[in-house]
């Protein structure tokens, strides 16, 4: 009901504006034609009699109003309308933003692959432990050649994927990182210990590396121990 | 091997596990989504009965296209560990990418691309910010690491100890053996002595046995 009511507003409201329309157009087509005819007739009179011209000047008057406020819609939002400096400026504003938020993108990306994905101190530990374990012999031999790590011991992918580790510093200043992680063969499984510390060279170096081997029998191997270089003469 | 420590791997099963936990989470998701939607957009006076109706046709729907995706995600991360043989946040990035690219592949190779490049993006964003509240909660406890300093200190002078009569008996094989020993001993009680310190995902190294096998 009230759909109906709303829709019969809206189509009386488009008849009201066609009308209006229709008599700006009926209003319009007359107001061009007078003036010449008003002229031509004008001329004849003046150079006949007099009361005819005094008639004919009122006429004249009147088209003149007329013209003039013809054309004043027609001239007045066509001549104002300036487009090339301002398409310009707003061009060059627009590249500003997109090489700014073209910047600020990059630099979260940076930020998101350099310090979260590429440089995680455990990863790097665990992937070095994980290659020496995986190109030993003696591990090879007990627990078969395919010899996969993961973090811990649990279906959840985020846990596996996850590698227990601590950082410190000794009083020298050098940084070590322990980690724990499982490995697993087609024969058997094991946890692995692992602890490396930055030498002077920047080099990653081994201080332990020691894996418990739990099936198909219980061993531990001792594959990396540090022994610092001893002089007498220090 | 039919013993039960094997059956522990979960790669296969891990694939069946995940559709059913996707298509639960796009059910779940796609009913309050247009449940919602269909609140929304209804007339007044028939709101409740224009979402149930929404929901009916719309949470299925929804279910089905997060069961694809999960499923072809975790067919992807098991065969990223299968040929890698480790598992690091690098497989799962992968496997968006590929889940991404595969999905599209239908719709032409520029396509394809664009989807797997903002599938590998998305999944980058996801475990970064999963390493980074890592990092947040571990920061959180900044006491055992402050107790944990002082210590090993206490396994530096074993360092010397045990080297001095490795290079003063010269003995080849036992000798070299039974310092070492004494390193991971004095290791192995530095780290003995803060094991009630340390975090409970983190197990210190044990004390190993010399069974030479």
């Amino acid at each position: 009901m009230f759909r109906r009511i709303l829709s019969h507003h809206r189509a009386l409201s488009a008849c009201a504006h066609n009308a209006t329309t229709r008599s700006l157009v009926t209003r319009r087509t007359p107001n061009v034609p007078p003036p010449p005819t008003f002229l031509i007739t004008g001329s004849r009179p003046v150079s006949s009699k007099t009361s005819q011209s005094n008639e004919t000047g009122e006429t004249t008057n009147k088209a003149k109003k007329d013209v003039a406020n013809v054309e004043d819609p027609f001239s007045a939002p066509t001549y104002n309308i300036p487009e090339k400096p301002v398409t310009f400026v707003e061009g060059a504003s627009y590249g500003v933003v997109i090489l700014a938020g073209l910047g600020i993108a990059a630099a979260a990306g940076y930020a998101v692959f350099k310090e979260l994905i590429f440089q995680p101190k455990e990863y790097k530990i665990y992937n070095k432990a994980l290659k020496r374990i995986q190109d030993d012999g003696q591990i090879r031999v007990r627990i078969g050649f395919p010899i996969t790590g993961y973090g811990q011991e649990s279906r959840n992918r985020a846990a596996r994927q996850r590698i227990p580790h601590r950082v410190w510093t000794d009083e020298e200043g050098v940084e070590h990182v322990e980690v724990n992680f499982y490995i697993r063969g087609p024969h058997g499984h094991g946890k692995v210990f692992a602890e490396m510390f930055k030498g002077a060279d920047n080099e990653w170096k081994f201080t332990y590396l020691i894996v418990e081997i739990r099936a198909p029998s219980t061993a531990q191997i001792i594959l990396e121990s540090y022994i610092p270089s001893y002089s007498a003469t220090k | 091997m039919g013993t039960p420590e094997t059956s522990r791997e979960p790669c296969p099963d891990r694939i069946l596990d995940d559709i059913g936990g996707a298509f639960g989470m796009g059910a779940v998701g796609g009913s309050a989504f247009h449940f919602l939607k269909g609140l929304y957009n209804a007339p007044r006076g028939a709101r409740v009965v224009a979402a149930s109706q929404a929901v009916r046709l719309n949470a299925p729907r929804v279910g089905g296209s997060f069961a694809v995706w999960g499923g072809l995600f975790s067919s992807f991360d098991c065969t990223m560990v299968y040929l890698r043989q480790k598992e690091d946040p690098w497989n799962s990035i992968f496997a968006g990418a590929a889940t991404g690219g595969f999905l599209s592949m239908r719709q032409g190779l520029p396509a394809a691309a664009r989807s797997a490049a903002f599938g590998g993006v998305l999944l980058a964003l996801i475990e970064g910010a999963g390493i980074m509240l890592n990092k947040f909660l571990s920061a959180q406890q900044p006491m055992p690491m402050i107790v944990d300093e002082p210590l090993p200190p206490n396994g530096l002078p074993g360092q010397p100890v045990a080297s001095a009569p490795d290079a003063a008996s010269q003995s080849s094989w036992l000798g070299g053996w039974f310092g070492d020993g004494k390193k991971d001993e004095a290791a192995a009680e530095a780290t003995g002595g803060s094991e009630t310190k340390v975090l409970e995902s983190f197990d210190a190294p044990p004390v190993p046995n010399f069974e030479y096998k």
